[in-house]
């Protein structure tokens, strides 16, 4: 039942998913065809190019995809520019090494027809070679048109849209529903792609047809590859030219950051007459402030202790919160030209917890309680705060505590994990929904080792400059959210299941901000 | 007229010489085969001629003129070409490879399809059936057979054959034989013609030249060859034949 209200509510943003899904794949190919084609062309002529050549493709082949999209993210910035470039990428191998293989593979004898008939080189190479190759190169391009559409899903981690936005959104709400309304269109949409390809490349084998319509045959590939994504950035154009200014608000991969943001949204189209562009769960931290700072959104909430340690590499020692606050705020409009907007009033600190019955049994209360502890106990964490100083290696330096095991778990699964005594500890957020409900406890932090992390809305101040009713629409949520709301808030999106717009919504209604 | 001057062919750089020092000449309207065995160096003297090899030294003429003064495609197409490979197009039906050249020079497509009608029947395919057939669909013979009509597409002077029937068996290539004599005598082409086979070289030559270990032995008609063996090579080369022949009607009583 869940699952099926789920999808209904997300059902009209399914087309809208799906052509950007296909302009991703269809871009990538169609970059990888105008490049691969060419290249195996080359490299099927010239023997020691080609070991180049293949060498190449296969070691970039070799790197894992998500690390290409990350590696790309300092060059190309967020969106759907690197994903594409990334599939392109991996599109090119099988596309380059099925033109060589195709091109070798006709025989001496045909080659030397060519030559005595007086062929030039390009009508042998129109007439006879690609002719010939077609079939296997056809067989690559289905390869290429497969690859990319897997790893299109892989492309919503850095803001590129497609259908990878539902799985990913379903995987930082822990929601199946949104899951399935991703995967299982990607998969139709990888297999009506795969058997259109299949069904020209059968016709191309039996050279059966006359040679005009194999030609029709080959255009309309190339059509599907060059003219969609045409197509769909030009509408897009003409779409933005009308629709006017758009704020481009952007997330996190957490239940809280979405929520921040979709409130954040709903303030914009509410109080002002700009358009807002959602460009969720965008990852980790650095890629946020990477993405703000390259101009690829124009607005996030930040935490205060977050920007402190990790984006202005401050160490911290005791400071207030409103100390901290106008620190960083000065910061960033010196040195970014980002604005800092006034706290919502919640500090989401990091926080390291137990389960209740736990902390009893061994009488922890402090941090420092658990530090004798923790050589038997397994903590479970996601992936920022391995590397974060305000995460493990703060844990380890200041309070000298190191686990027998460190378990890497998405944001949204560690509370599972240790309700289910999976790992004994998480470092986790502190404004969670799920820790009262599921009897878990936050020890104090008595080192003061994490600073405090207060929300607030970022924007880049030239954004702010052109459209000054952004800042009283948006401090609207100014001190609005205590601990306890936004860990309710929370609560409804990650155990009730309930979408994040809609919690949203209701919240700004209850407080008559809409 | 094509005529080779002192021309020589090494394939590793000056070492051993495939072709080595052979001057010949085949008179316009004649039809000289080339007899070796395989490495005697009988097929790159004729891939030389049209330039799919360059020699390594001496001088090919065409009509008096360096061969290398031709433009390539022009060259080429002054030449049919028919070996043993065939290579017929698989993805061409069979008058679309015919009329492959006939396309480029750029004829109508109704001069294109009578003159694919006239070379079927010319070597003896019916245009009915085999016009729209795939290479895939006709047998070694027939294979031949279009791929010699392919050769005179752009009516060449000359029809450069380079063991054109080594791979088909006796009866197709006995048909094959008498089909080229036939076209000898009809249209008056200038004809080389490479082969290993000692019958089929008496067969259909006007002159007959003997190569071995890419040295021309002796040139002349297949009378003088058989009869004033110019060395013991071509004296026990037809003798083994007689012997062979011999034995053969003896074997059958």
């Amino acid at each position: 039942m869940n699952i099926l209200n789920c999808i209904w509510e997300n059902l009209p943003e399914l087309g809208v998913k799906i052509i950007e899904q296909l302009h991703i794949v269809t871009s990538a190919v169609g970059i990888a065809l105008l490049i691969g084609i060419p290249f195996g062309l080359i490299a099927a002529r010239r023997p020691l190019l080609r070991r180049w050549i293949i060498g190449a493709a296969n070691v970039l082949q070799t790197i894992p995809g998500l690390a290409l999209l990350v590696f790309l993210l300092p060059f190309f910035g967020i969106g759907a520019k690197p994903a594409i470039i990334t599939l392109a990428i991996y599109a090119i191998l099988p596309i380059a090494t099925n033109t060589v293989l195709g091109i070798t593979q006709v025989t001496q004898a045909n080659l030397e027809a060519a030559d005595a008939l007086g062929l030039t080189s390009w009508q042998r190479l129109w007439l006879v070679e690609l002719p010939l190759a077609r079939p296997t190169m056809i067989a690559g391009i289905r390869i290429a048109t497969t690859i990319s559409m897997g790893m299109a899903t892989l492309a919503a981690f850095i803001g590129a849209g497609g259908l990878g936005d539902f799985i990913n959104r379903g995987l930082a709400l822990n929601d199946t529903g949104l899951l399935l309304l991703g995967a299982i269109p990607a998969a139709i949409l990888a297999l009506l792609l795969d058997s259109l390809i299949h069904r020209i490349e059968v016709r191309m084998q039996t050279y059966r047809g006359t040679q005009k319509s194999q030609s029709y045959v080959l255009v309309g590939l190339l059509a599907l590859f060059l003219v969609f994504p045409l197509m769909v950035t030009s509408g897009r154009l003409i779409v933005a030219n009308h629709h006017g200014p758009v704020i481009r608000i952007g997330s996190g991969n957490f239940t809280e950051q979405i929520l921040l943001s979709e409130l954040m949204a709903q303030l914009i189209e509410k109080h002002t007459t700009l358009k807002v562009q959602r460009k969720f769960n965008l990852g980790a931290a650095a890629i946020l402030i990477d993405a703000i700072r390259h101009d690829e959104i124009d607005l996030y909430a930040a935490y205060t202790g977050t920007a402190y340690i990790n984006t202005l590499h401050q160490s911290y020692t005791d400071m207030s919160r409103n100390k901290l606050y106008q620190f960083v705020k000065n910061e960033y409009q010196n040195r970014f030209h980002i604005t800092w907007l006034a706290p919502m009033g919640f500090n989401d600190t990091q926080a390291v917890v137990v389960r209740e019955d736990f902390a009893k049994r061994y009488h922890l209360h402090t941090m420092s309680d658990l530090v004798a502890l923790a050589p038997r106990l397994v903590i479970g964490t996601h992936s920022d705060f391995i590397r974060r100083y305000d995460g493990l290696p703060g844990l380890e330096k200041k309070y000298g505590m190191h686990f027998k095991a460190i378990k890497e778990l998405e944001p949204t699964l560690m509370y599972e994990a240790i309700r289910r005594k999976d790992v004994d500890v998480i470092l986790a957020f502190s404004t969670d929904g799920r820790i009262p409900v599921y009897h878990l406890v936050v020890l104090e932090d008595d080192k003061k080792l994490f600073p405090p992390y207060d929300g607030a809305p970022i924007i880049r101040s030239a954004v702010l400059q052109a459209y000054p009713e952004l800042a009283p629409a948006l401090e609207k949520l100014a001190q609005m959210l205590s601990d306890q709301t936004i860990q309710q808030l929370n609560y409804q999106v990650d155990l009730k299941k309930r979408s994040p717009a809609r919690v949203a919504r209701e919240f700004l209604r209850s407080k008559q901000l809409v | 007229m094509i005529r080779l001057t002192n021309v020589s062919k090494s394939f590793d750089g000056g070492r051993t010489f495939a072709v080595n020092n052979v001057s010949l000449t085949i008179e316009k309207g004649e039809t000289l085969v080339v007899l070796g065995s395989s490495g005697s160096g009988k097929s790159t003297i004729l891939r030389m001629i049209n330039r799919l090899l360059e020699p390594t030294s001496g001088c090919i003429e065409l009509d008096g003129q360096n061969v290398e003064d031709y433009p390539i495609v022009q060259l080429r197409r002054s030449f049919g070409y028919v070996f043993q490979g065939i290579g017929l197009f698989p993805h061409m039906t069979v008058s679309e490879n015919i009329a492959v050249v006939l396309r480029l020079l750029k004829q109508s497509i109704d001069a294109q399809r009578q003159r694919v009608n006239e070379l079927l029947e010319l070597v003896g395919l019916d245009p009915g059936i085999y016009a729209t057939r795939y290479p895939a669909e006709l047998s070694g013979g027939q294979q031949q057979r279009v791929g010699v009509a392919r050769a005179l597409a752009a009516n060449p002077d000359y029809l450069l054959m380079d063991e054109p029937f080594g791979a088909l068996d006796t009866v197709n290539r006995d048909e094959l034989q008498q089909e080229i004599l036939r076209l000898k005598k009809e249209l008056n082409k200038t004809i080389l013609f490479i082969t290993h086979d000692i019958f089929e070289a008496l067969r259909l030559c006007d002159r007959l030249a003997v190569m071995h270990h890419g040295e021309l032995v002796q040139i002349g008609t297949g009378d003088e060859l058989v009869h004033q063996p110019k060395n013991v090579f071509v004296r026990d080369l037809f003798q083994n034949a007689v012997r062979q022949v011999t034995s053969f009607a003896e074997s059958l009583g």
